[in-house]
C-alpha cells in the first residue's frame, strides 16, 4: 500500500520534525515539512499530499492564507486540511478534540499526539469516501 | 435812699420845731410879767409862739419872722412896765395912781390868769407833741444824762415811766460800743454846736433779749435861754423796716444783676430810641465791649457791624404793635469773628398805663445746637442712605412697636410707602395679623432680654411664602436704657432654594462621583484584565508551541524506553503530568483572554443550569455533594452565550464543590426579580450595567462550606488568585467567570451567607420583550 502523504506546514522546524517523526513511527505516512509558508504551494504541488496539517500563526503567509491559496488551486483544492494551532484549546466535548470554525477543523497543538493522529485518520477516511 | 433822706429831713425839722417851741415858752413866761396895757403885745407874742408850735411845718423864714414878732412884743411889754413905775412916783395924783394901781392889779391878775391858762395850753401842746410823735424824743444834760424823754422812748428802753430814765445814760441801756459812739457824737454836738442829722445807726441794747434795731437819729445842741449849750436833745425813729427793705432791695438788685450777668445768653433792654439801658456780660462779651457799662446809652448799630436785616424795623414793629418777636434766627460774627447762629426774642416793656417804653430782649447762641442738629440730620441721612442701599429689609421701632425708620427694602417688600409706615405698628400695616403678633412677640423678647436675637421666619409676600432671617437688636440711649429696637431681615428664600438645589446637586455629584469612581475602578480593572488577557494569550501561544514540541518528543522517547525500565517509564509519566499541568494553566489563560466577545442570543437560563449540572454530575457525585435544584418554573428569556455561561456555572459549581471537601449540599436557584436598589458591598464591583427597575434573572449557587476569608473578598476576581492547593486551581476561574458575566452586562457577586458557606449570584438582565 502506498504511503499516505502528509504535508506539515509550520514555521517551527522543531515541532514539524517531531510531529513528522511521530507520524512516521505511527504508521504508513510519508511526511514532508514546510517551514517557510511562502513555499507551501510549490511544495504541495510537487508533493501532492493526501492531507495538510497547517499551523495558523506564521510569519508572512499565515495558515488562513495558505488554505485560501490551496482552495483556489485546482490540484490542491480537494486536499483535506487540519488546522493545528496553539490558538485553540482541545474541545473536551469531542474525542478528536477538534473545533470546526469556518468549515475548517481546528485542533489544539497541545493535544496528545493520539488525538492529533485520530483527527488526521478521521479526515483521511472522510476524504476517501 | 430818697425816702430815707426824707425821713431824716423830717426829723431835722422836728428838731428845729422843738427848739422854736422852747424859745416860745420862754417868751411866754416873759410876756406874763407885762402891765395890762401891754396885754396886746403879750397876746401877740403868745400868738406868734402858738403859730410856731401849731404850724411846725412852716418854713424856716416864716419861723424866724414869727420869732421876731414875739421878741418885739416882749420888748414892748418890758418898756411899758418901766414907764408905769415912773408915773406912780408923781405927787398929785396919788389917788388916781392908787385907782390905777388897783385897776392895774386887777388887770395884772387877769393877765396872769390868762398867762397861766396859756402856759397850761402850751404844756399840753408840748406833752401832746412828746407823746404822740412816732419817735423817741429826749433831752440830755451836758454829761449826756437823760433830763427828759417821751413815754414811748422810756417804754422801749424798758422803763415804766419817763421819770425813771432821768439821770441815766446810754451806757445804762446800750452795749458799750454803741453807748460810746453815741456819747462821742453828743460831745461833738456840744463842742461844735452842729447838729447831727439823719444818721442811721444800729442800736444794740444790753439785754440780749432785745433785737438790734436800726434808728434814724438827729442830735442837736440844747441851749439855755442865753444860748449857752447845756446839753443835747434828740429825736430818733425806728427805721429797721426801711433798712431791711432797702437791704432786700439791694440784694434783689444784685441778684438780678448777677442773674443776668451769669446768663450765657445775651440780655438787653433798649429804650424806644434803641439805646441800651441794660446789657449783660454775655452780650458785652459777644460784641467785644470791655464791660456792659460801655454799651449803655449806645445803639446796636455801634456794635453789630453786620446788623441783621430787619433790626431797627423789627424794634419799631415790636414797639408799635406791642407784640413780642420770639426765636427769630439770624447769624452774626462774634468779637472773635466767628459767625454764630443766634436766636433772638424781643418783648416790649410796658408801663402801668400799657405804654411801651422799651424792649427787653435775649440773643441765644444756638450755633452748637444747629451744628449738632445738622450733624444729626446728616448722620440720619447717611444712615437712611446706607439702609436704603442695603438689599436687606431694615427697620427701627420704638418700644411700643411704632416704626421710626424703614428702608427702601422694607417699602418694596411690603409695598408700602414710608409715610404710611412711620408711626404705625405691624398690626396697623400688616394684613397677616398672626405674623404681626409674632413679630411683636419677637420684639418684646429682645426688649426684655436686652440682647440681639436671630429668628428665621416665614412671611407670605404676594401669596408666596418667603423665608427671612431677621436679626433684632435693642438700641440704647447714652444711659444704657433701651429706647428702641431695630431689625435687619434678609430674604433667604432663594438661598434656601439654592441650598436645597445645591444639596441635591451635591448628592447627585456624590452619586456621580461614586459611579465615576466605580466606573474608573472597572475601567482600570478592565484595562488590567485586557492587558493581562492580551499578555496571557500571547504567552499561551508562545508557551503552547514548545509545550507541544515537548509532548511530541516525549511520545517518541516513550516508545523507545524498554518496558522493564521502570525508572525511565516513571520519569516519562511525571514529565507528561508536568505538561498536562502547564497545558491546564495555558488553557485557563486562553479562556480568560479569549472571553472578549460573545455570541449572544435569547436563551433559557434554566436550560444552561441543567446542562452545567449534567457536565459536573459525575464529579459531584464522587465528591458526595447533594445537589438541590430550585429553579423558577418560568423565566423570561435572557440574551446569553450558552457555552460561556455554561462555563461560568461549571466553574461556580466546581468551586462550591471544592469548598465542601467532605461533601454537603449545593443549591442551584434561579429567580426572576425587579432590581429595587443597587446595593454596594465589597463583593460586588460590577453593577454598572444594571439599573434600578431592571427586570433581572438571578442564578444563585450556594454551598455549605467554610466561606471566604473577608480579607480575600476583594481579591476573588484577580487573575491567578486562588486559595486552592497548588495544582488544584489555576486562579483564573473566577476572573474568567466575572469577565464572561460582564460581557453579558450582568453582575457576579460572592458573599458569605449568614448561615455559613458562600452564595455566588449571577444577575443577568432579562431580554427586552
Amino acid at each position: 500500500m502506498k504511503d499516505t502523504r502528509i504535508l506539515i506546514i509550520d514555521d517551527e522546524p522543531d515541532f514539524s520534525a517531531l510531529l513528522a517523526a511521530n507520524l512516521e513511527e505511527a504508521g504508513n505516512f510519508e511526511v514532508r515539512e514546510v517551514n517557510d509558508s511562502s513555499k507551501s504551494l510549490e511544495v504541495a504541488r510537487d508533493f501532492k499530499p493526501d492531507l495538510c496539517v497547517i499551523d495558523v500563526v506564521m510569519p508572512g503567509l499565515d495558515g488562513g492564507d495558505v488554505v485560501s491559496r490551496f482552495r483556489s488551486d485546482p490540484d490542491l483544492k480537494e486536499v483535506p486540511v487540519i488546522m493545528l494551532t496553539a490558538l485553540v484549546e482541545e474541545n473536551p466535548n469531542r474525542p478528536d478534540g477538534e473545533t470546526i470554525t469556518g468549515g475548517l477543523p481546528f485542533v489544539s497543538k497541545t493535544s496528545d499526539f493520539e488525538t492529533v493522529l485520530a483527527c488526521i485518520e478521521k479526515h483521511l477516511l472522510e476524504a476517501e469516501e | 435812699m430818697a425816702d430815707l433822706r426824707d425821713v431824716a429831713d423830717d426829723g431835722a425839722q422836728s428838731g428845729a420845731d422843738g427848739k422854736g417851741a422852747a424859745t416860745a415858752g420862754d417868751a411866754g413866761v416873759a410876756g406874763g410879767a407885762a402891765a395890762s396895757p401891754g396885754v396886746a403885745l403879750a397876746v401877740a407874742g403868745i400868738l406868734a409862739v402858738l403859730v410856731l408850735v401849731v404850724v411846725p411845718a412852716a418854713p424856716t423864714a416864716v419861723r424866724i419872722l414869727v420869732g421876731a414878732i414875739a421878741m418885739i412884743c416882749l420888748a414892748g411889754l418890758a418898756w411899758r412896765r418901766s414907764r408905769g413905775g415912773v408915773a406912780a412916783g408923781s405927787g398929785g395924783e396919788a389917788r388916781v395912781l392908787a385907782e390905777r394901781l388897783v385897776e392895774r392889779n386887777r388887770e395884772l391878775g387877769q393877765s396872769l390868769a390868762d398867762l397861766q391858762s396859756d402856759h397850761a395850753k402850751l404844756e399840753h401842746y408840748f406833752d401832746t407833741l412828746m407823746e404822740n410823735v412816732p419817735a423817741h424824743i429826749y433831752f440830755k444834760d451836758e454829761r449826756s444824762r437823760f433830763l427828759r424823754t417821751n413815754r414811748k422812748m422810756a417804754a422801749v428802753f424798758g422803763c415804766s415811766h419817763p421819770a425813771d430814765m432821768v439821770g441815766k445814760t446810754d451806757h445804762d441801756f446800750f452795749d458799750a460800743q454803741h453807748a460810746d459812739d453815741a456819747l462821742e457824737d453828743e460831745r461833738r454836738v456840744m463842742r461844735t454846736g452842729q447838729s447831727i442829722s439823719g444818721k442811721i445807726e444800729q442800736e444794740t441794747f444790753k439785754a440780749g433779749d432785745r433785737e438790734r434795731g436800726w434808728v434814724l437819729t438827729n442830735k442837736m445842741p440844747f441851749r439855755d435861754r442865753n444860748g449857752r449849750i447845756v446839753g443835747t436833745f434828740g429825736i430818733s425813729s425806728d427805721v429797721s423796716d426801711l433798712v431791711q427793705a432797702r437791704r432786700e432791695l439791694e440784694r434783689e438788685r444784685n441778684m438780678l444783676r448777677r442773674l443776668i450777668d451769669s446768663f450765657p445768653d445775651s440780655i438787653f433792654v433798649r429804650d424806644p430810641g434803641r439805646h441800651y439801658l441794660v446789657v449783660n456780660r454775655a452780650m458785652a462779651g459777644f460784641v467785644g465791649a470791655d464791660s456792659p457799662a460801655e454799651m449803655i446809652g449806645r445803639k446796636p448799630e455801634d456794635f453789630f457791624r453786620e446788623m441783621a436785616e430787619g433790626g431797627p424795623e423789627e424794634d419799631l414793629e415790636v414797639l408799635a404793635s406791642g407784640k413780642a418777636v420770639v426765636n427769630r434766627e439770624w447769624s452774626h460774627p462774634n468779637a472773635a469773628g466767628e459767625v454764630r447762629q443766634l436766636m433772638t426774642t424781643k418783648v416790649p416793656l410796658l408801663d402801668r398805663e400799657g405804654r411801651c417804653w422799651g424792649i427787653v430782649g435775649m440773643d441765644r447762641d444756638v450755633t452748637e445746637q444747629r451744628q449738632a442738629r445738622e450733624q444729626l440730620r446728616e448722620s440720619e441721612r447717611r444712615l437712611q442712605e446706607m439702609m436704603d442701599n442695603s438689599p436687606a429689609v431694615i427697620w427701627m421701632k420704638d418700644l411700643d412697636g411704632s416704626y421710626l425708620m424703614v428702608n427702601d427694602g422694607f417699602e418694596s417688600l411690603f409695598g408700602l410707602e414710608r409715610r404710611d409706615v412711620l408711626g404705625r405698628t405691624d398690626h396697623d400695616i400688616l394684613a397677616d395679623k398672626e405674623a404681626a403678633a409674632r413679630f411683636r412677640e419677637h420684639d418684646l423678647e429682645v426688649i426684655s432680654g436686652g440682647r440681639a436675637r436671630q429668628v428665621d421666619d416665614r412671611l407670605y409676600v404676594d401669596g408666596e411664602p418667603r423665608w427671612f432671617v431677621t436679626v433684632r437688636f435693642p438700641l440704647r440711649d447714652v444711659s444704657g436704657r433701651i429706647h428702641a429696637i431695630a431689625g435687619i431681615s434678609t430674604d433667604i428664600t432663594d438661598r434656601k432654594h439654592d441650598e436645597e438645589s445645591l444639596r441635591r446637586l451635591n448628592e447627585d455629584l456624590v452619586k456621580a462621583n461614586e459611579n465615576l469612581q466605580r466606573a474608573q475602578e472597572q475601567l482600570i480593572q478592565a484595562e488590567k484584565m485586557e492587558s493581562i488577557g492580551r499578555l496571557a494569550s500571547g504567552v499561551a501561544h508562545e508557551v503552547k508551541n514548545p509545550l507541544a514540541m515537548i509532548a511530541m518528543g516525549l511520545e517518541i522517547l516513550a516508545r523507545r524506553i524498554p518496558e522493564e525500565d521502570d525508572k525511565a517509564t516513571e520519569t516519562i509519566e511525571r514529565m507528561k503530568r508536568g505538561i498536562e499541568r502547564a497545558k491546564k494553566i495555558v488553557k485557563g489563560l486562553v479562556d480568560f483572554s479569549s472571553a472578549r466577545q460573545l455570541g449572544l442570543q435569547a436563551g433559557d437560563v434554566n436550560g444552561v443550569v441543567r446542562e452545567a449540572l449534567a457536565l459536573t454530575e459525575y464529579q459531584l457525585r464522587k465528591a458526595k455533594v447533594e445537589v438541590v435544584e430550585d429553579l423558577a418554573a418560568e423565566l423570561p428569556p435572557v440574551d446569553i452565550d450558552t457555552n460561556k455561561l455554561e462555563q461560568v456555572l461549571v466553574n461556580l459549581v466546581i468551586n462550591a464543590m471544592h469548598a465542601m471537601p467532605d461533601g454537603g449540599r449545593l443549591t442551584l436557584r434561579t429567580t426572576e426579580d425587579r432590581l429595587e436598589a443597587v446595593d454596594r458591598d465589597e463583593g460586588a464591583r460590577t453593577k454598572g450595567h444594571l439599573r434600578e427597575g431592571d427586570r433581572v434573572v438571578r442564578i444563585e449557587v450556594e454551598d455549605e462550606g467554610t466561606g471566604i476569608d473577608p480579607a480575600h473578598l476583594k481579591k476573588l476576581f484577580d487573575p491567578f488568585f486562588t486559595t486552592k492547593p497548588t495544582g488544584v486551581g489555576t486562579g483564573l476561574g473566577l476572573a474568567v467567570c466575572r469577565k464572561i458575566v460582564e460581557l453579558h452586562r450582568g453582575t457576579l457577586e460572592l458573599v458569605n451567607r449568614a448561615e455559613g458557606g458562600v452564595r455566588a449570584t449571577v444577575t443577568l438582565k432579562a431580554a427586552e420583550p
